[in-house]
């Protein structure tokens, strides 16, 4: 036994030295969510408006277009699970917080990370949020290493590029990630596929759960008058056209009925003409000039702005 | 809890340096310990139900041994209609009632049985059949009944094999609970390459193979001809390399701690017709269902008609043993029908493999072997039966385009939508891992190792580490026999 443990001590003594270099220096990069938590962070005391939600946020909501000062916590992917709890977690350190923008879009009330190809991205919100979604499994190694967090394929081309590498390159302080003007990636084909990519997300089975955060979050937000806005962020007709339209019937009247009852206004551009194939860079997401345009719409039309 | 997880690893780790430091006469109680928590660490309610199956064949195997004549083969049936009977309703019934209530509905009635919504306890019909083996063997007299209720337990329970075999006889396993373990350094190294084998077979051959078979598998009607057929010849690899991976994994395992598990795969993929694949594939499930079943209805003893209908019979049931689904239905027909064809042709195909001078050329029949067991895989992998015989078809009948665009130099994959990169690594693990299969058939691969300067042994070692960690996929994909 002595011998075995002996051999197996050198044996991976050279292996920690190296994995110990990897996560060292792996943790020195930033990315979308260390970047924004530690913008996030450093604007609590004058954030007014806060906007929540998933990509179509990330890329389509510029908080620099508003009257008041806005912060654009969303994320790739982000789900109201994470909504909610970031949201609440950061409540009383937002002393000046007049306003919470809330996107639902059309697979929303049915998406949880954990369920489908994006379950990577709970760890992210583990390691650097430290926000454990309670399904995550706790023995595993994407929760203490850097290295798996990346993925270890990824770690290593990191470390081959002497760790130079920009992975918040688009970001901006707002938490807002800007993509150029010139991409227009949107056809029949993506679109379709991108249709169902998402409702492939949706699990009829997390539907209560969610609205549960959502409706817990709106209540906590009424009780410190807080004046809560949900959105359907628009998408251009490549996507909209592909839409189960029952599924989508069925998505609006649960928001109309959720929130008709705590007297919560819904705003739905999902279809909404003033967005052009130009604002767009692809099926789903708005450039940096259909953000502006998106933004400057929300600060009219939800903020009450000029 | 899965193999390839860092639950596992501090597990085995843990329990394996408490087996060693523990006396011989309590090593019992801690394998039967971590086996349940194993088990439990999935839904940990489903333990009732192993525990249910524990107790009837543990009573069971006294009974049968204790009484003669029509008692002792009531027993033994009381036995299996009780373990046939879980499997029924955890693993079979929504599929009768699936099928019952389409009949229904063919026949204009409304008649509905209630769904039962349940998930499937996993590795059911692996414990299952270890535990009617069991019963089995001391009705025949082959095994005396374990009156050590712990030591019984851990046969049916063992964590190394409790999930997805290999399925055990009582007459190899029961034996070695009661044998002394000291620590052997050659063992238990010797048991650590296994393991470390194993995962590399399943994170960075099988969990890669995965990603674009699933792609495809799920939408096939999105696909070409080119695609279909590489993700067929894929899944092939994936599952043989998921499953084999696990047994190497378990037989590793086992090993580390001095158990002997039997060999479950022999380069299955290296067989020159369907009979000899199936000597090399599953051995434990094949083995077990010519002892228990095959023979038990007369097995080649009777006339020949009776004979095709035996083993068409035992195939359809190891389709079904494998998931309530027409698709492993049709794959256990499927297979039946090489079968009898291979035994009604084969003194033809030897008079024509003569003439042509093609039996010269054994590598002929290997790939018609792989060629027939990947169609077969088709029926396996595919959500539906009508997706599996949309990609049997679209794959042969897109050969054509295939070639012009061969001809026409355009690249054939492209809409696999995955990089050249991918296809090139993925084609080269298959090659390393049959190139690693035909070393280890010329030479013994372990004694090849242990002659090696320590040096040189080490780098593979650091090797297949540094492979595991950096081309493997580690998303806690399950093994696809967990399933069953």
């Amino acid at each position: 036994m002595k011998k075995l443990l002996a051999r197996s001590l050198i044996f991976l003594i050279p292996l920690l030295v190296f994995f110990i270099y990897l996560e060292v220096n792996l943790y020195k990069i930033q990315n979308s969510y260390s970047y924004k938590r530690q913008c996030f962070e450093q604007q609590l005391d004058s954030i007014e408006v806060l906007v929540l939600g998933s990509s179509q946020v990330v890329y389509g909501v510029n908080p620099t277009f508003f009257s008041l000062h806005g912060y654009n916590l969303s994320n790739v992917s982000q789900t109201l699970y994470y909504d909610t709890h970031l949201t609440k977690r950061y409540l009383n350190r937002m002393p000046r917080l007049k306003y919470v923008i809330i996107n639902i879009s059309y697979f929303s009330f049915g998406e949880q990370l954990i369920d489908g190809r994006e379950a990577w991205r709970d760890y992210y919100y583990s390691q650097y949020w430290d926000m454990n979604f309670p399904e995550m499994e706790y023995l595993d190694s994407k929760r203490f290493s850097k290295t798996f967090l990346y993925t270890p394929l990824r770690s290593l081309s990191y470390l081959l590029d002497g760790f130079q590498v920009n992975l918040i390159k688009n970001y901006e302080p707002s938490g807002y990630a800007r993509i150029e003007t010139t991409e227009h990636t949107q056809s029949d084909s993506t679109g379709y596929l991108r249709v169902r990519t998402h409702e492939d997300c949706f699990q009829e089975r997390r539907v209560e759960e969610n609205q549960r955060d959502v409706e817990e979050l709106i209540r906590v937000l009424q009780a410190r008058n807080i004046t809560p806005g949900i959105i359907t962020p628009p998408v251009y007709a490549t996507y909209a056209k592909f839409i189960n339209s029952k599924k989508m019937q069925q998505n609006y009247d649960r928001i109309q009925s959720m929130f008709s009852s705590y007297n919560c206004k819904y705003f739905n551009y999902f279809r909404d003409s003033r967005f052009t194939f130009d604002d767009f860079c692809d099926n789903d997401h708005l450039n940096s000039t259909g953000a502006e345009k998106f933004s400057r719409v929300l600060n009219r039309e939800i903020l009450g702005g000029q | 809890m899965l193999f390839n997880s860092l639950h596992f690893l501090l597990f085995f780790i843990v329990i394996t340096a408490f087996y060693f430091s523990l006396e011989h006469s309590k090593r019992w109680m801690l394998l039967l310990a971590c086996s349940c928590y194993f088990y439990m660490a999935f839904v940990p309610v489903y333990i009732l139900i192993l525990g249910f199956t524990v107790v009837v064949d543990y009573f069971a195997g006294i009974l049968i041994e204790n009484s003669e004549g029509r008692r002792r083969k009531m027993y033994l049936l009381s036995s299996i209609i009780a373990n046939i009977g879980v499997l029924a309703v955890f693993k079979y019934y929504n599929f009768f009632n699936d099928n019952f209530s389409a009949l229904m509905q063919g026949l204009g009635s409304s008649i509905s049985l209630p769904y039962l919504s349940i998930l499937l306890p996993i590795g059911l019909s692996f414990h299952t059949f270890q535990a009617m083996s069991y019963t089995i063997e001391v009705y025949r007299g082959h095994q005396k009944a374990e009156r050590h209720f712990g030591i019984y337990s851990l046969y049916v329970m063992f964590y190394p094999q409790l999930v997805a075999g290999p399925i055990e006889r009582p007459q190899n396993l029961l034996p070695q609970f009661r044998e002394r373990h000291d620590f052997d350094y050659a063992r238990v190294t010797s048991g650590l390459r296994l393991m470390a084998w194993g995962l590399f077979k399943k994170v960075v051959i099988a969990d890669r193979l995965a990603i674009a078979v699933d792609t495809v598998y799920t939408n096939p009607e999105r696909y070409n001809s080119l695609s279909l057929i590489l993700a067929t010849i894929f899944f092939t690899y994936q599952i043989y390399c998921d499953f084999s991976g696990y047994s190497d994994m378990a037989i590793g395992a086992a090993r580390v701690m001095g158990f002997r598990l039997m060999t479950n795969f022999n380069n299955p993929y290296q067989s020159s017709s369907i009979g000899e694949f199936w000597k090399h594939w599953h051995i434990s499930l094949s083995t077990w269902f010519k002892d228990y079943l095959f023979i038990t209805l007369g097995g080649n003893r009777v006339p020949v008609p009776r004979w095709y209908c035996n083993l068409l019979f035992v195939f359809l049931v190891s389709g079904l043993w494998h998931g309530a689904n027409w698709t492993f239905v049709v794959w256990g027909a499927i297979h039946g029908v090489y079968l009898i064809g291979g035994i009604f042709t084969f003194g033809i195909r030897k008079n024509i493999k003569k003439y042509l001078y093609v039996d010269k050329i054994p590598l002929l029949s290997v790939m018609t072997t792989f060629g027939l067991v990947a169609f077969a895989w088709i029926f396996f992998r595919a959500n539906s039966v009508n997706d599996a015989i949309y990609i049997a078809k679209h794959s042969i009948t897109g050969i054509p385009d295939i070639v012009h665009r061969l001809i026409i130099n355009q690249p054939i994959y492209e809409y696999l939508g995955l990089s050249t990169s991918f296809i090139v690594v993925m084609i080269c693990s298959i090659i390393l891992l049959e190139t690693v299969h035909y070393i280890h058939n010329k030479f013994n691969l372990a004694t090849i190792f242990q002659k090696l300067p320590t040096p040189v042994r080490w780098a593979f070692y650091y090797a297949i580490v540094l492979a595991i960690i950096f081309f493997g996929v580690f998303e806690n994909r399950q093994f696809i026999y967990f399933q069953f």
